[in-house]
């Protein structure tokens, strides 16, 4: 199913503010999340392996392990700079 | 009033904030505030033209209540107020004021304190600087971290 993926920080600055991508019908965790947008992404592999790279959904951080559903908010955090 | 928490894209009128702010606290015997100002230059001397402020809407405005909210509950505190920027920040211009009233000193000046240090570190923010060299991102530096962590949370 096709699903949008925002970035914020210097990951949005590199990739835009959001992509879509492909994940399966079932959903799928965290980790796969990364696999799969680096696998349909090819600028974005570096990106999200290169910092510390914090996921969001539904607006709240998780870990690698959480499930993740299609029409899900799904965001890609680079390091908080704070306020 | 007593523990609110605002984002705003527009100038923060600092002294307008501070007034209101005494008003709606009145009975308190102590308010502190604090503005943060976008300095003109950057730690390496740089000019610095712009300060930009990215927020992820929902998540950030959480993040400043949150922060305020636990101050309310650590510290005597009638009445804590925080106001941060987004967008576009000009050197000289207010970048986050927070206040707090308190029935004596001491609370104010440590809760005041704590949101600051909070803030600087775990507000949903991402901030870069705007220079003649282009952009520079920043992030919290070892000092703010070690200021974050007097609070022991």
């Amino acid at each position: 199913m096709r699903t949008r993926i925002l970035f914020f920080g210097a990951l949005s600055a590199r990739l835009g503010s959001e992509r879509e991508i492909e994940i399966p019908d079932e959903g799928c965790s965290v980790a796969d999340l990364r696999r799969l947008i680096s696998a349909q992404h090819a600028d974005a592999a570096e990106a999200l392996s290169s910092r510390p790279i914090k996921v969001a959904v539904d607006q709240e951080i998780v870990g690698e392990d959480a499930h993740v559903m299609a029409g899900q908010e799904i965001a890609f955090l680079s390091p908080l700079s704070g306020g | 009033m007593a523990c609110s928490s605002r984002l705003l894209s527009t100038a923060i009128a600092a002294d307008r904030e501070l007034a209101g702010f005494i008003q709606a606290a009145a009975g308190a015997g102590a308010v502190v505030s604090f503005c943060g100002i976008a300095r003109p230059a950057a730690k390496s001397g740089e000019v610095v033209d712009a300060l930009h402020l990215d927020h992820y809407p929902g998540m950030t405005e959480r993040s400043l209540q949150t922060i305020a909210d636990d101050g309310y509950e650590r510290f005597d505190v009638s009445d804590l107020l925080v106001v941060h920027r987004c967008g576009t920040i000009k050197p000289g211009e207010t970048i986050v004021f927070v206040a707090a009233a308190s029935p004596h000193r001491r609370a104010a000046f440590e809760a005041a304190d704590y949101l600051m240090d909070r803030l600087k570190t775990e507000a949903v923010f991402w901030k870069r600087e705007q220079g003649v060299d282009g952009t520079r991102w920043i992030e919290p530096t070892e000092g703010d971290r070690a200021d974050a962590a007097r609070w022991g949370d």
